[in-house]
């Protein structure tokens, strides 16, 4: 199927492999992603107006995404999009670590390969080359490529939750769900929660959600490493909070599975994921930029509670490219823009009549 | 009793039990450390606000149950984890970090114990063949308020390695970047005899080599054999060093120092063969906390001893946020 068959054709094969796969990818409808077609490039079958001209999207032939291993979602989504443009799609992934990945391709059918190893055919051969991961392997990419190579590059981001009244205990139980989901490792996970009002009061209902949400879906095992880090931050934490009464914490008995770390230090504090989670009071709005200044270039996601457009709206200066509501943070529309930036127009390029 | 009695007292005890080993033992023996760690447990609960508040009330039935302060809480400068104010220390060391990091802070009410707990800890040494009257010397490449260029000082009581006497052995130490930076000087075989003492890290560099490369070169270059090479394995928050030799070796257990290799989810000690992260108990650290816990990941062996596997697992990449950190630490 692939690169044959017009969009319609695409979206539909995309909807029936995509159907396994709702936990990472929603429920996706045809008509949705003919709407993303139609909003980003008029058309993939033929010219549309534009402007006093006529012009068509020309989707790349080869699209190699470069996808990291600590959740599936970026990768997944990634490989979507390339599919519905109908290009040829090649899909790098970490070792060990890309089962979904390798699913969804099985699903969809031919025009994908998917390996752990990346050749250099694959990176030659690509007119689109998009990477996730760290600065580091952003560069190194960057740097590899040709000028004629189309080249996205989404770095790590990281993000926050506001409740705007503490003692709502629906807020808890939605933060608690944005917190757990996919304990943390993407970068639609909230790090810290500002709560209004009774923060700490907030810290306590969020603890008490966070034992539910544990209970019904447990945290995957961690590995060694990353228990450690997380025992020590939560110790070292302890030893604060046991002298200071500024700070507070909630935890998981016997085990690592969660963490509720209350302090009244506004300054946004980066967690060591796995359902380690910050409550903060919520500063002044004079008083945002400074907590968020560390952050302010990698910010993704904020998730309000309680949602409204208009709330929203003065959320939107702070450098994340999302406000969306607390409890949906994992969710993304098929029509985000990701880290700000359309999803497909980026990936083609245009013949124009007239 | 005012503290710098109690102190003083506190130290003496701790000299007198090293000053009884004799022959083959070369720890403090496992009651005396029990007897010696649970009194310095008492003294710094007497003198330790932050350190009481955390232990809080419970049963302390032997040195393992003591509790261990995250060697972060040594970065709360709000918290000194010390048992005299401050401004009485005679000095402190300080962690190394990347700039805009916080540091951690070690406070000694005076360093005499501290040497006392270096000099200690090369006894082990013996062990493993190292001649007792080796001349000392370290290599340049250690900046700032470091415990560890306190440590190769007070070792060789020169300065930095100058000429060498071709007939003369020498005990060389150092970070295992100087030692990077040596070998790339070119080839210099050391005096037939030699040893070397690498203390890990790479701080300030993005180099990193494996250490069976690392010690390969050492082979190649210097001409010892991996066999006379040592790891240093100390921390600015401990007094004690454990040392290992080889590639593969395990860190022998420290005359005034042990260790206890615990999982990380249960708090418990796990069996020998089993992966953990490391608690540290030093009854060197009389100023401060005996009991440690770090973030390093380690096998732990016979006898006490264990095998490193990750300086830093923090380092290790892992997630968008991992990454995000990096770049806010830049």
């Amino acid at each position: 199927m692939m690169a044959m068959g017009s969009t319609r054709e695409r979206a539909e094969a995309i909807v029936r492999a995509a159907a396994g796969f709702r936990e990472f990818l929603g429920d996706l409808r045809v008509g949705e992603l003919l709407r993303l077609v139609e909003l980003e490039l008029g058309s993939l079958d033929g010219f549309v107006e534009h402007g006093d001209i006529q012009s068509k999207a020309v989707a790349p032939g080869t699209i190699l995404h470069v996808v990291s291993g600590n959740s599936p979602h970026a990768g997944l989504q990634s490989l979507l999009r390339g599919v519905l443009l109908g290009s040829r799609n090649l899909v790098k992934i970490s070792r060990g670590a890309g089962a979904e990945i390798e699913a969804f391709a099985a699903a969809l059918g031919c025009g994908i390969e998917v390996s752990d190893t990346l050749s250099d055919d694959w990176l030659e051969g690509a007119d689109v080359v998009i990477v996730f991961g760290s600065d580091e392997t952003i560069d190194h990419f960057r740097q590899g490529l040709r000028p004629d190579q189309i080249f996205l590059a989404h770095g790590h981001r990281v993000s926050f939750s506001v409740v705007l009244d503490g003692s709502d205990s629906e807020a808890a139980v939605a933060a608690a769900r944005d917190v757990s989901l996919f304990d943390q490792q993407g970068c639609l996970s909230p790090h810290c929660i500002y709560v209004g009002g009774d923060a700490r009061g907030f810290a306590g209902l969020l603890a008490e959600e966070m034992a539910v949400f544990d209970a019904q879906q447990p945290r995957r095992l961690l590995d060694i490493g990353e228990s450690a880090e997380l025992m020590h931050l939560r110790s070292g934490y302890e030893f604060r909070a046991a002298s200071d009464p500024r700070v507070e914490l909630w935890r998981s008995e016997g085990s690592t599975n969660w963490t509720v770390i209350f302090e009244e230090e506004t300054q946004f504090a980066l967690s060591c994921l796995n359902r380690v989670v910050f409550v903060k009071p919520l500063p002044a709005a004079e008083a945002i930029p400074e907590a968020l200044a560390m952050v302010r270039d990698c910010l993704s996601t904020i998730g309000l509670w309680p949602f409204s457009p208009a709330e929203a709206e003065k959320w939107t200066g702070y450098g994340a490219s999302r406000i969306c509501p607390l409890g949906a943070a994992q969710n993304p529309s098929l029509f985000w823009h990701q880290d700000g930036g359309e999803v497909l127009a980026p990936m083609v390029t245009w013949v124009d009549l007239g | 009793m005012e503290f710098a009695d109690e102190y003083a007292l506190m130290c003496q005890r701790c000299v007198e039990a090293l000053a009884g080993l004799e022959g083959e033992s070369l720890a403090v023996r496992d009651d005396a450390f029990d007897g010696l760690a649970l009194e310095l447990f008492e003294f710094q609960m007497r003198w330790n606000p932050a350190y009481r508040n955390f232990v809080g009330a419970r049963d302390i039935d032997g040195w393992k149950a003591i509790p261990a302060v995250p060697a972060s809480a040594f970065k709360d400068a709000a918290r000194p984890v010390s048992c005299f104010p401050i401004e009485e220390a005679e000095g402190f060391f300080e962690t190394s970090g990347t700039t805009g990091e916080v540091k951690g802070r070690h406070y000694f009410y005076d360093f005499d114990m501290y040497r006392a707990a270096i000099e200690a800890s090369l006894r082990p040494l013996q062990k493993f063949g190292l001649p007792g009257d080796l001349r000392r010397c370290w290599l340049p490449g250690l900046e700032g308020r470091s415990s560890l260029g306190f440590m190769l000082e007070f070792l060789s009581g020169e300065g930095p390695v100058g000429e060498l006497d071709p007939d003369e052995p020498v005990l060389l130490m150092g970070t295992a970047l100087s030692f990077l930076h040596l070998f790339e000087g070119g080839i210099r075989h050391l005096p037939e005899g030699s040893w070397a003492v690498e203390t890990g890290g790479y701080k300030g560099s993005r180099r990193e080599l494996s250490k069976p490369d690392l010690y390969a070169m050492f082979e190649e270059r210097l001409g010892i054999p991996s066999e006379r090479v040592l790891n240093e394995y100390g921390m600015t928050e401990l007094s004690s060093q454990f040392y290992a030799r080889g590639v593969d070796g395990f860190h022998a257990q420290a005359p005034m120092a042990r260790a206890v290799v615990r999982d990380p989810e249960s708090g418990a000690e796990v069996g020998i063969g089993e992966i953990g992260y490391l608690s540290l108990y030093d009854l060197a650290n009389v100023g401060s906390v005996l009991a440690v816990a770090t973030q390093d990941i380690a096998q732990r062996g016979e006898g006490g001893s264990f095998q490193l596997l990750g300086r830093d697992p923090a380092a290790i990449p892992r997630g968008c946020s991992r990454a995000a950190d990096e770049f806010l630490s830049r």
